[in-house]
């Protein structure tokens, strides 16, 4: 109506106007009749136009809303909180929609466990949504079907196993939903023998089995790495890949932030065989061999315990050496000055060496403090135990139907082959995985479920965090939500939107007293993403001693076995981590923190194994054992013990789809079931050198420093006595003018001491600036896209070799030597500080890349936009997708600042502090990224760059970037040179 | 003027002037009147050519096809056809680049800068290292446009008011300033040469029978009469342009080196670049002037105006400029460690030692220590040698800016970035393919215009004689 009644006075106005309009065109039409002059210059003008306007790129119509859906402006992103359906860490995410699509996940800053942290696998959901290889309907024997005809069959099929009383299986990853947890028990108790198996590939059962052994508590407690001013870790990978790596992240860069006035960090202590993130971020790292692991922990065991003393006092510690014997020895020292305030975690997933760490963790009176029992974590619920016996009953032919989702044993369960000759005995086979993974290719019915950006679900990924997951665009395929399929099979046709709220209503609704009605609950918990629920804090269960000398007597018996004999240690990559996203190009250009090469597996050797097998990077490795043997590149990797080949999981999909499918090489058969759960090492393997050497596609060639300044490092000691990081004075004199900034001047500082090298960085902004992948062959050739990069440096000596990390992005320098050297002005300097890069106004002559001394610009060697629609759809629409022979770069996010300084305008106010952040800071696990404005007198980022670690990297060149860094400290005594 | 009385029939050798001293050699060997000498330079364009400029001809239009597959495979489909990479942006282009620029060097050299010191023995070459200059800064013109992520957006280095706002360049940009260098001294080389080419074309029309052949020569001839007054302003004209010519020399290298010497990458960022740009242009440039006058005095049978003598003169020029060079490379590295600056002393100790190293000795050898030959006389005056010396030097002039733009590149400031460039076959192709250019134009200018220029060889045909 209004837009009606706007109308008519604008076309009033017209008519208002238009005697002056005739007037003034009047004026500047010519003489009537047609002179020499102004016919040339027609003639000239025509023949001008008719050429160039078939010079034009083909004019494409955007065709509006006919009907505009309610809350939506076209251009304008919404955010909705979800959960993240990465991993079964159970993240908290508020997701980007932009026109109806969902375009970036984020971490959502409220949400109690990762508080806005997210990891890399994280962001690479997104492009998982919009895989073109996903299955877009159901299939009958690979034969597309609809959804009638499938429940029709299946529901069939499964009334008659009802009468036969065959076993009924559902075989899924880790479900931390209860309401999908009640859906399957529901769908199970119509069968006389149905029982749900949780299978995790990367499993943690080990520490359940620990938990209900030594306290009959069987669960994962909660880590309280915040709370920690002691961590010592034998293997585990907790900033990485363990359980939990982004809360994990969060907590520990928690306790070691040093920035506003901190003066207190926690200590790291890590003994491990392979160098793991974590390690390279420990305090003090101790190389330690496989068995030597196992030494060290008895005897830290031996050192603190007080209860089971008896069987912890006949520890052998003979093998042990004196190196590891003096760190053990210190560490127990430490430890005992921390009651209560350490953490002794362990990544073995031994049953044994879970009870000794129980043991240590009782004896340091760490329960009820760093670990919780209480709130326990429902991550990674793997039962090992249980997914072997199910392959022992499908074997026997005792299970007549089997459901598997969101698993992929025929892949990755270690025995693959037995699996699927077990599943070949199975006369119902289901499969709901969304793609046709190398398990959906042997079943009879392929129930594509949603992806969990199109899904409804809940999730309670530690006991009293409750997340909602919600639906941010309708589903793509013709798929289902699985537990939907679920009920319908078990005659419950409701959409599980109805379940999931009658679910809430009924159980949940009860344990809160914040909100009156349900729906004013609901709305809320919706819109927060989560709800915190009151756990009833009980006592601590007490420890229970009694099979801690057995599993002493196993471990030592284990470690003598084991030692000095070559072992494979088979660990995940936080890109790719068990292989179920194989099929995401995102997460395999990713390069490992650590190897910093994409696009493969390989065997990390130590250089000392490598001299004594004359292995060179990338030649060609046979490792075998009695049951399998496989070849792939070796990696010489530093840190590593000699005793060790480190191999990552994950890779080698046969049928992951166009991206996954053949890259690297399947490590699961090295996989043992021992002791009642999953080993992830084999010991006692065989190394060979082949004659082949490949090319591993590195994006960083150069490892070490070479002497120069560029990562500045204290200890804590030192940083306490006021040591300064920069060199120069801040203000120096110049003979050429500052720039002389206005309303604004956008600045970062980096955090070294808080950054953990988790790589989250990368992909957030892979996401956010539409950053294109560029394959293998090309990252071979030093040509990746990533604006952020993580540089890693590795210093000092075999048996204690330190890792330096270094994000590095544009540095927005004042004096930036770019802008001096491009010839057309394609990179240009704002007035905000910011040094702009002009896509259509570059033409390519890479000067500036030439002549930047922190190499971050990145040239469009090819087209890398290829036109597949679906995967498209994950593009950015307000950041520009650049064409091949154009130069681009970091932007310190601009879309996101002139976002906020449109809303500011609106709002006629000024922008706050801390309101704009770059995608790589948003994403930061550890905040380790402050970015704001310097005219603001009182931004958080003004004050850093007056924190006494901060100092810029390359001050020397003076190119006075508005990126500097804060030196990283490590709480230890010495520290390398 | 006096018409040439022959004094000698069917000699040609030149050792029958005993009583003359070695600084008094005669200048054209064979006693050649005036119009012998237009009758053997215009046979060059009256007759058919012979099998070796076939030959010639036929090799180098090959290399050129070669490059002109290389350049579209490149234009169609992106510079990634290339061996750059994130670290290394430049390489085999720009060091084309800087390589034609060098070799373009020598012809206004030549004929502007020797002809204001009077140095009689150019007549013989200048004609010829004056169409090689031409050609050389077409090829060199090339790569700056090729080596662009989109080429066909060239025309936004050049400052045209336009309807962008309007949008000029930027003029702090030393590609800027390479535009207008080399356009500027490419404008005066082809002006020069053309003042230069004017009597002889108005010869050439005079003589011809062809009637097309005459319509051309007639316009390009700028209706020459020969009078004394044509002459006269002919002369000063000539003498104008010499001069101002002769800046251009030195400005154009200069500034080219001004790409590297205002960066702030270590190899690069260094004040000594512009003399030692231009000393190493010249060198190169006269190597090539050598290697190409010792081919067309073999294949159009001009042994008796390019003689063993100008050979000689050039070998002196290339021995000087050579030292300089070497002198150059010497304080390079003093002026490295003695800067005390690491990523300097790093940068040396990556040239000398680093896994380019071979590439830095292989200049080393060709540019300084070869040069050197020239000392002795036996070498300046055997022509084979000369003739793979003048190559050699080539060799190692491509490879000094090989040396500077990809090993200053690929190891910087942080280590983390560096890499390694290996060039592909699109690569070679385009450089192959530049030859391919060059020496088709080459061949083609000796056929379409007089290679020698007659009338000032006619001035110097009495030098030396009793």
């Amino acid at each position: 109506m209004s837009g009606e009644k706007l109308w008519k006075k604008f076309q009033q106005q017209d008519a208002d106007d238009a005697p002056q309009l005739i007037q003034l065109e009047s004026a500047r039409m010519p003489r009537a009749g047609v002179s020499r002059r102004t016919f040339i210059e027609m003639i000239g003008f025509s023949a001008a136009a008719l050429t160039f306007t078939s010079c034009r790129a083909p004019e494409q119509k955007i065709i509006p809303y006919l009907k505009q859906p309610v809350e939506f402006t076209p251009g304008v992103a919404s955010w909705f909180a979800s959960t993240c359906g990465g991993c079964s860490a159970g993240c908290g995410v508020l997701v980007k929609v932009r026109d109806g699509r969902p375009i970036k996940i984020e971490g959502n800053p409220e949400h109690p466990l990762n508080a806005g942290g997210l990891c890399a696998v994280a962001h690479g959901m997104v492009f998982g949504l919009y895989d073109s290889d996903r299955v877009r309907q159901p299939l009958i024997a690979s034969k597309p079907a609809t959804w009638a005809d499938v429940d029709r069959q299946i529901i069939d099929i499964l009334a008659a196993t009802q009468k036969t009383g065959e076993k009924v299986r559902v075989l899924t990853g880790t479900i931390t939903s209860p309401t999908s947890r009640e859906a399957i028990a529901k769908f199970l108790s119509q069968f006389k023998d149905g029982k749900h198996v949780v299978y995790e590939a990367v499993s943690t059962a080990a520490i359940r089995e620990a938990h209900a052994r030594t306290y009959k508590t069987p669960a994962i407690p909660q880590y309280r790495f915040d709370k920690a001013k002691l961590v010592v870790s034998f293997g585990a990978d907790f900033l990485g890949t363990w359980i939990a790596p982004t809360q994990f992240t969060r907590g520990y860069s928690t306790a070691r932030d040093l920035r506003e006035g901190s003066h207190e960090m926690s200590r790291h202590v890590q003994f491990e065989s392979l160098m793991s993130l974590t390690g390279s971020n420990a305090d003090a790292r101790v190389r330690v061999s496989p068995s030597e692991e196992i030494d060290a922990l008895l005897l830290l065991a031996k050192l603190v315990s007080s209860e089971g003393t008896a069987a912890v006092a006949a520890v052998d510690d003979s093998r042990i050496s004196s190196r590891v014997r003096e760190a053990v020895q210190q560490t127990a020292n430490e430890l005992l000055k921390l009651h209560g305030e350490s953490l002794v975690i362990s990544g073995s997933n031994d049953i044994d060496a879970q009870c000794v760490v129980n043991a240590i963790n009782q004896a340091l009176g760490n329960y009820g403090k760093t670990l919780d029992l209480n709130a326990t974590s429902q991550q990674n619920e793997g039962a090992d135990q249980e997914m072997v016996e199910l392959v022992r009953e499908m074997n026997a032919g005792e299970v007549g139907g089997l459901i598997v989702s969101g698993v992929n044993p025929a892949y990755d369960y270690y025995a693959s082959e037995d699996f699927s000759n077990a599943l070949a005995k199975v006369p119902l086979k289901i499969s709901l995985n969304p793609t046709r993974d190398e398990t959906s290719a042997l079943v009879d019915f392929i129930c594509p479920q949603h992806h969990f950006l199109e899904a409804w679900d809940d999730a309670q990924p530690v006991r009293g965090v409750i997340s909602l997951n919600q639906p941010t665009i309708a589903p793509l395929f013709q798929t289902r939500a699985y537990q939907e399929s679920l009920l319908r099979w078990s005659g419950d046709g409701r959409p599980f939107y109805d379940v999931l709220r009658q679910s809430w209503k009924e159980k949940l609704f009860t344990q809160q007293k914040t909100h009156a009605t349900f729906d004013e609950f609901w709305d809320h918990s919706l819109q927060d993403g989560f709800a915190v629920l009151q756990t009833q804090s009980s006592e601590q269960p007490s420890f229970v001693a009694d099979q801690m000398g057995k599993s002493v007597e196993r471990l030592g018996a284990r470690s003598a076995d084991h030692a000095s004999k070559l072992t494979a240690l088979l660990y995940e990559k936080i890109g790719l981590r068990d292989g179920t996203h194989a099929n995401n190009p995102w997460l395999h250009e990713l390069p490992d923190p650590i190897s910093k090469i994409t696009w493969d597996n390989y065997a990390c050797v130590s250089p000392k194994l490598a001299e004594k097998f004359e292995l060179e990077e990338g030649t060609i490795v046979r490792i075998s054992n009695s049951e399998t043997t496989i070849e792939l590149p070796a990696h010489i990797q530093p840190g590593q013990h000699d005793d060790c080949v480190a191999i990552a999981l994950g890779y080698g999909r046969t049928s992951a789809g166009k991206a996954g499918t053949g890259i690297g090489v399947n490590a699961y058969p090295l996989v043992r079931f021992d002791n009642g759960t999953f080993q992830y090492q084999a010991t006692g393997i065989k190394l060979e050198k082949t004659a082949a050497r490949v090319q591993l596609a590195s994006t960083q060639l150069h490892q070490t420093l070479g002497g120069r300044p560029l990562i500045k490092e204290f200890t804590l000691d030192d940083y306490l006595k006021k040591h300064t990081a920069g060199e120069y004075p801040k203000e120096s004199k110049s003979i050429w003018k500052d720039y002389q900034y206005g309303e604004h001047k956008w600045a970062m500082v980096v955090d070294l001491n808080v950054c953990v090298g988790c790589s989250a960085c990368i992909l957030s902004c892979q996401a956010e600036n539409n950053v294109p992948v560029v394959g293998k062959d090309e990252v071979r050739r030093q040509r990746e896209m990533h604006w952020i990069r993580l540089d890693r440096y590795t210093l000092g000596s075999d048996d204690n070799t330190t890792v330096e990390y270094q994000p590095v992005m544009c540095n927005q320098c004042d004096n930036a030597s770019c802008e001096s050297v491009c010839p057309v002005l394609a990179t240009v300097h704002s007035s905000e500080g910011l040094n702009m890069q002009v896509y259509n106004r570059c033409v390519g002559t890479r000067y500036c890349e030439n002549n930047c001394p922190y190499k971050v610009r990145r040239f469009n060697w090819f087209e890398n936009q290829h036109a597949d629609p679906i995967s498209n759809l994950a593009l950015n629409p307000d950041v520009t997708v650049r064409s091949r022979g154009v130069m681009e770069k970091c932007t310190f996010c601009v879309q996101r600042i002139e976002e906020a300084k449109i809303h500011a305008r609106n709002e006629g106010r000024n922008i706050r502090d801390g309101e704009i952040q770059t995608a790589c800071q948003q994403s930061c696990p550890a905040h380790a990224i402050t970015f704001g404005d310097l005219v603001d007198a009182d931004s958080r980022v003004g004050k850093l760059k007056h924190d006494e670690r901060d100092y810029i990297l390359l001050e020397e060149v003076n190119l006075r970037p508005q990126i500097s860094y804060l030196a990283k400290v490590r709480n230890t005594e010495e520290v390398e040179a | 003027m006096a018409v040439a009385i022959k004094q000698h029939h069917g000699t040609k050798g030149s050792m029958d002037h005993p009583t003359v001293s070695n600084l008094r050699q005669p200048l054209i060997e064979g006693e050649k009147s005036y119009s012998e000498v237009t009758t053997d330079i215009c046979k060059l364009l009256d007759n058919k050519p012979g099998v070796g400029w076939w030959v010639a001809f036929s090799v180098s239009v090959c290399f050129l096809i070669a490059g002109a597959i290389a350049t579209t495979y490149t234009v169609t489909t992106g510079i990634g056809t290339w061996g750059l990479n994130k670290t290394i942006g430049w390489a085999f282009d720009i060091t084309n680049f800087v390589f034609w620029i060098g070799i373009g060097h020598a012809g206004t050299f030549i004929s502007a800068i020797l002809f204001l010191f009077n140095q009689k023995w150019r007549t013989s070459v200048n004609r010829s290292a004056e169409a090689m200059t031409l050609i050389a800064v077409m090829c060199a013109g090339l790569f700056p446009v090729i080596h662009m992520g989109r080429p066909w957006l060239f025309y936004w280095i050049l400052p045209y008011p336009n309807a962008r706002g309007s949008l000029w360049v930027n003029f702090r940009s030393p590609l800027v300033w390479d535009f207008f260098a080399i356009s500027t001294y490419f404008t005066i080389s082809l002006v020069f040469w053309y003042l230069g080419l004017v009597p002889d074309l108005a010869t050439a029309r005079d003589r011809t029978i062809s009637k097309l052949k005459r319509a051309v020569y007639r316009i390009f001839s700028l209706g020459w009469n020969g009078s004394n007054r044509t002459w006269s302003r002919y002369e000063t004209v000539y003498l104008v342009l010499a001069a101002l010519a002769t800046p251009l020399v030195l400005s154009v290298h200069s500034i080219v080196s001004f790409d590297f010497a205002t960066s702030l990458i270590p190899g690069w960022h260094s004040t000594i670049f512009p003399p030692y740009f231009v000393a190493g242009a010249v060198f190169s440039g006269f190597a090539m002037v050598m290697t190409l006058m010792i081919l067309v005095r073999k294949l159009m049978h001009l042994e008796q105006y390019i003689t063993v003598h100008h050979l000689e003169n050039m070998c002196k020029v290339t021995l000087l400029t050579g030292s300089i060079v070497s002198v150059a490379y010497l304080t390079e590295i003093f002026i490295g460690f003695y800067s005390g600056n690491p990523n300097e002393m790093f940068l040396i100790l990556n040239r000398v030692l680093g896994p380019y190293a071979w590439a830095y000795w292989t200049m080393v050898t060709c540019n300084a220590i070869v040069p050197q030959l020239f000392w002795f006389k036996r070498v300046r005056t055997t022509i084979p040698v000369i003739f793979v010396l003048s190559i050699l030097v080539n060799v190692g002039m491509w490879f000094e800016r090989f040396v500077i733009i990809v090993i200053s590149l690929h190891r910087d400031f942080l280590p983390s970035s560096w890499a390694m460039y290996t060039p592909t076959v699109t690569e070679f192709g385009l450089l192959l393919g530049s030859f391919g250019l060059f020496f088709t134009l080459f061949l083609l200018f000796l056929r379409l215009f007089p290679a020698i220029s007659m009338s000032e060889v006619k001035g110097v045909l009495h030098y030396a004689r009793r």
